[in-house]
């Protein structure tokens, strides 16, 4: 277990616009020259459990890179990825379909923290200071370990419903979390001892963020309708207007925290000025089904990338005006990250 | 020569006659003993290298040192998840004191360096916990760097050990979620059949044989001449529709003697273990001189979403003879995408042995209750590697919007579809090669199978399209074609575009009825009423053998005035399989035969 004090440069990515890091975390994060592209790959639909053509997994691009290469095992369905850094310690953890793989070492070696027990682990989400207490989301609940992962328990007081898309941790309050689930969005102040719905009002939690300059802004995408907005902590909710009601996957701040992006299934990418009460289309293309997650870079707010359902990852170095492709082509892409 | 062989050996299988005879335990056993020298036959010259063909290499002890090469030669680059773990154990387990030490070492580094995906069906996490199970076994005491996952010999071996007994003692209490699954039933024994001869761990070793013994009485007593019968969780195209193609009748080959002659590659392994078929399932598998109901309990694949409880009930009756079988779940999505829910399959005709019918119905709200990926985009996702699944021509799934109602050989189908549902019609299998399919002016569909007659009342107007299997269309759910047989004759489709519908099926012998002129007289006065309309769909219906079968769609059946409460099946109910809810004790018996399999105790009583 490693408890850190005073400083914490964590780097705490969790899944699409997850928990929101403090500025200067985001300040600790390092060059260009010294970070990489990776990208959680879930499927490509030419892959099977069991079949013999595997294309997804963990993928890198890093600087000078022309396409992404696997990193970490070609068959392996990947959900979202997360990072745990303190000084020279570092964590990086993916949130696969056979469940929590971690490594302390670079990425040379990995272990399976999970078991039996769980199914997919569809996000994780770590504990900003103490670096045993994690916390995945998965189709039968929220799951927490205390003791860096070695056992489990299944959190599920208040919930109503079992399968649970995203778990994150409150930036501003580690004991704090926020579970979007199939029924409503859910939130702790016990760190998952007991769960409250916020009653978002429609079911379907596809996307949870918080806002990083103001927690009690919050942004879920849901599975049919469109983006909801609180901005007094998940007491009232608004419907993003101007919005397709359709399933939006991924809502991401930007790295300037002016502007919010969304996207979804047939939606293209959408962009608010005004905290997500009000939407207008960025950039829409026909040959995308849907968009899985949006990528700001987190120093240049103007280069944007989405990784998508089965065409990769586009890239826009202009904020949004125009897109290229960025590879990853067959692959549905769930979570974007720059990682030291 | 062993061309010769085969052939000979197919001449005098067809030559045996339809039936399997029953023999006594010596024959049996000899009679086994020949039937694994045919399966394992071929693989001890096959030179491409393969798992089978190393395993029956050891075996035989013959060309060790190709099988090492061909071993060595695979794990240069496995792939396969699941489908790796179970035949490469194998190949090891049955020639580990045979195979050099190099080898040894090669397959010891692959469980280091090839990590197997654990797949997200109960098939997947069987097959993959058993066979870490004996691979741990094998490679005791390591650390957690030395195997794929980062997790010690220890840890490996207890957690798969802790997932078996938890996969065996929910099977044993409220049923199996992929069950009767003609295209899985290996899935299932190979690994069972593993453990029973190669676990050191001797609870895991005992358990290993129960549960192979449960799962082989499961089947022996819904089986008939090679075919599954009933209603299944899974079956692909093109084997719904010709039986004998599944894998499942390669395991009645070998362990009942029934069905083709086949060297399936799925046979290999347990045909080269010490698992002996124990007598008593034997003889329920293959003497049908008695007529017999039979009913299960099983459960729903886990829901994760969509739903209030996790594994709903699943409810099986089957009506099983000498000729025929006929058998249905509910109704309702009880699994995605294979279902199959109902259907008749009988002795004549082969391959083409069974009449069906469905709703051929998908939507993300069926997948999303079972997979978690985003709802809108998983029926591509599934589509990619179910090819068939959006297909409106389908022949399996289930459909939230039909129910059954069975009594004996007599099964009503209800349907009461959403408009704008997919899709917005019913269609039913019927085989070309029957010998009479009339459409007569009672509107019973009267349809002769050699000694099988079937009745199909549809309750609403229909057409009949008829279909050739030809290579574009014999596409299995994978998308792989099925070229052979494919000058074969293909089928009929029943179609009605009805969205409020149904159909009564009657099912008698020749034996049962007497002649077809009877049963098509029989018929003639037996129509059933019924009330179409949406919201209200029912039936009234006095059976051929003088019931009344009341059914009110979803879920009122009522029968001779009394009201069928399903939730009162039992696990396993019948003459030869007894088990009640929860009880993880399964009783088998045949005449005055009787094995009691009690997981509770891990034990076995005779």
């Amino acid at each position: 277990m490693a408890t850190i004090e005073a400083i914490v440069s964590v780097v705490l990515v969790l899944l699409v616009g997850g928990t929101a890091p403090p500025d200067s975390v985001v300040g600790n994060r390092g060059g260009e020259a010294q970070r990489s592209y990776y990208a959680a790959v879930f499927l490509n639909r030419g892959h099977v459990s069991g079949g013999v053509v595997s294309n997804i997994g963990l993928f890198r691009r890093s600087p000078g890179d022309t396409a992404w290469s696997n990193i970490y095992r070609r068959n392996l369905f990947t959900f979202g990825l997360g990072l745990w850094k303190s000084g020279s310690t570092t964590r990086q953890y993916i949130a696969a379909g056979n469940g929590l793989h971690r490594s302390v070492d670079g990425r040379k070696t990995w272990r399976v923290l999970t078991d039996w027990h769980t199914e997919e682990v569809l996000s994780v989400a770590l504990d900003p200071v103490d670096s045993a207490v994690i916390y995945i989301a998965t189709p039968f609940g929220v799951f927490r370990s205390t003791d860096d992962g070695a056992r489990w328990q299944k959190k599920m007081s208040g919930m109503n419903s079992w399968f649970v898309r995203k778990v994150m941790v409150d930036w501003s309050d580690r004991s704090a979390l926020f579970a979007g689930a199939e029924d409503d969005l859910y939130r702790t102040t016990d760190k998952g001892e007991h769960w409250t719905p916020l009653h978002v009002g429609v079911p379907g939690m596809e996307a949870v963020v918080q806002h990083p300059a103001d927690p009690k802004h919050l942004l879920v995408g849901t599975s049919d309708d469109g983006v909801r907005v609180s901005v007094d902590g998940g007491k009232s909710w608004k419907e993003g207007k101007g919005l397709p009601n359709t399933a939006f996957y991924a809502v991401c701040v930007s790295s300037d925290k002016q502007t919010i992006y969304a996207g979804g299934y047939q939606t293209g990418l959408w962009k608010s000025n005004d905290r997500g009460f009000s939407w207008s289309l960025l950039w829409q293309d026909s040959e995308i089904e849907a968009i899985y997650t949006i990528f700001v870079h987190p120093d240049v707010p103007r280069h944007l990338m989405v990784g998508t359902s089965g065409q990769g990852i586009y890239e826009s170095r202009d904020g949004g005006k125009t897109w290229s492709k960025f590879g990853l082509n067959g692959c549905h892409v769930k979570q974007i990250e720059l990682y030291p | 020569m062993k061309q010769v062989t085969f052939v000979l050996f197919l001449i005098l299988a067809v030559c045996a006659g339809a039936y399997a005879q029953i023999v006594n335990r010596e024959t049996y056993l000899k009679e086994f003993e020949k039937r694994v020298a045919f399966v394992t036959s071929v693989y001890d010259t096959l030179q491409t290298p393969g798992y089978y063909q190393i395993a029956v290499r050891y075996t035989h002890n013959k060309e060790i040192a190709v099988a090492d090469r061909m071993f060595k030669e695979l794990l240069r680059d496995p792939r396969g998840d699941m489908f790796w773990m179970i035949p490469s154990i194998g190949a090891y387990l049955v020639g580990k004191d045979k195979m050099s030490a190099e080898t040894k070492a090669v397959v010891r580094n692959a469980w280091k360096t090839y990590a197997p995906y654990r797949g997200d069906t109960e098939n997947h996490w069987c097959m993959y916990y058993s066979a870490l199970f004996l691979a741990a076994e094998q490679f005791p005491n390591l650390p957690g760097s030395e195997w794929y996952n980062g997790k010690s010999s220890d840890e490996n071996r207890q957690e798969a050990k802790e997932y078996l007994i938890h996969w065996m003692k929910i099977t044993t209490t409220i049923g199996q979620g992929e069950f009767d699954s003609p295209d899985y039933f290996p899935e299932y024994a190979m690994p069972m059949i593993l453990l029973s001869h190669f676990a050191e761990d001797p609870e895991m070793k005992t358990r290993g044989t129960m549960m192979t013994d449960f799962l082989f009485a499961d089947f022996a007593v819904e089986h008939l001449e090679g075919q599954y019968i009933g209603g299944y969780s899974r079956i692909y195209q093109p084997a719904v529709y010709k039986p004998l193609l599944s894998p499942a009748s390669a395991f009645a080959y070998l362990y009942f003697g029934t069905g083709e002659p086949t060297n399936s590659g799925w046979i290999v392994l347990p045909a080269l273990s010490t698992y002996r078929l124990p007598e008593v399932i034997y003889n329920i598998a293959v003497d049908r001189s008695k007529t017999y109901i039979h009913k299960e309990r099983k459960r729903v694949r886990n829901v994760i979403r969509f739903g209030s409880e996790k594994n709903p009930p699943v409810y099986k009756y089957s009506y099983v003879t000498k000729d025929y079988g006929i058998g249905s779940l509910q109704g309702g999505i009880l699994q995605p995408i294979q279902q199959h829910t109902w259907g008749v399959r009988y002795l004549y005709g082969r391959p083409y042995t069974t009449i069906f019918g469905l709703h051929p119905y998908w939507s993300g709200w069926e997948v999303g209750m079972f997979f978690p990926e985003e709802v809108k985009t998983l029926i591509a996702d599934v589509v990619a590697s179910k090819g068939t699944y959006n297909n409106p021509d389908k022949w399996t799934g289930g459909s939230p919007f039909e129910r059954t109602f069975q009594h004996k050989n007599t099964l009503i189908v209800l349907y009461d579809i959403k408009p704008g549902t997919t899709t917005e019609h019913i269609d039913g299998f019927f085989p070309r090669n029957l010998e009479e399919r009339i459409v007569d002016p009672s509107g019973w569909i009267i349809c002769k199978a050699g000694d099988t007659y079937v009745g199909w009342y549809p309750l609403q107007e229909h057409e009949w399209k008829e279909e050739l299997e030809t290579p574009s269309n014999s596409l299995n759910d994978i998308g792989r074609p099925q070229l052979e047989r494919v000058k074969e004759m293909g089928n009929w489709r029943l179609r009605s575009y009805k969205l409020q519908n149904g159909y009564v099926i009657e099912v008698r012998s020749k034996d049962e009825i007497g002649s077809f002129d009877r049963f098509k007289s029989e018929l003639r006065s037996h129509v059933p009423k019924a009330t179409l309309t949406p919201g209200s769909v029912s039936v009234r219906y006095g059976t051929l053998g003088g019931d009344k079968m009341n059914f009110a769609f979803p879920e009122k059946r009522t029968l001779n005035g009394k009201e069928i409460d399903l939730s009162k099946t039992r696990l396993f109910d019948g003459p030869f399989l007894n088990a009640a809810v929860g009880s993880e004790k399964l009783t088998i018996t045949y005449k005055t035969k009787k094995l009691i399999l009690d997981f509770k105790a891990v034990k076995v009583i005779e």
